[in-house]
């Protein structure tokens, strides 16, 4: 993707990114893609398709209300890559609850990158392995320099 | 490298959660709360890593 677009519909409540299909790509590629919660709790971006992934990279822009990588599957990623790539996980609405999970019920072995610059910004918790049935998550912050 | 968190970061969030990794290596993270394996939760790792170049100085 590297154009911008929104799923905010301002009669909507949620705004919903699900990649539920083995191997789906979400690819934001210095685009912008806005789907933030409106008016409930509900919605955010979900990774469910074994082996699935987004990539925000090259002053990408993602804006979510939650995010899970790996929900009842595994072998989900998540990486934001380059200087002004940035994963915003921030919304303002009332009583909303701003929250990424890496690995949940059945979803074992997913991944979550930030590198080389870019940001994440996260404005509730971050899990890693939910629950007992989704262990072996890894996150990762920074890289090491080359060598 | 930048990192905000709002709320809390943790490593195993659950009872027996286990074998969950955050590795950080370079970067600033900012958290209100780390919890490094919560009430149950096992073999949970932070790494954390200053690495620098040969020539001695942070990329």
């Amino acid at each position: 993707m590297t154009n911008s677009y929104a799923l905010v519909s301002a009669s909507a409540g949620t705004n919903n990114i699900s990649l539920a299909s083995l191997n789906g790509t979400l690819l934001i590629n210095n685009g912008t893609l806005l789907a933030p919660r409106t008016t409930d709790n509900g919605g955010g971006m979900s990774l469910g398709g074994t082996n699935s992934s987004v990539i925000i990279t090259n002053g990408g822009y993602l804006l979510t209300s939650s995010g899970t990588l790996g929900a009842n599957a595994p072998f989900c990623t998540g990486v934001v890559v380059g200087v002004s790539s940035v994963w915003s996980n921030h919304t303002t609405v009332a009583d909303s609850t701003n929250l990424i999970i890496v690995g949940t019920g059945i979803g074992p072995t997913n991944f979550l990158g930030v590198f080389n610059g870019a940001k994440l910004y996260n404005n509730g918790s971050l899990n890693i392995g939910n629950n007992v049935t989704s262990a072996f998550n890894t996150v990762t912050f920074g890289s090491p320099v080359p060598r | 490298m930048t990192v905000f968190n709002g709320g809390s970061l943790n490593i195993g969030s659950s009872s027996n959660s286990h074998d969950n990794v955050l590795n950080i290596t370079n970067a600033t993270v900012s958290t209100a709360y780390l919890n490094v394996g919560n009430s149950g939760a096992l073999s949970n790792s932070l790494v954390l890593k200053v690495e620098h170049s040969r020539s001695g100085l942070c990329a």
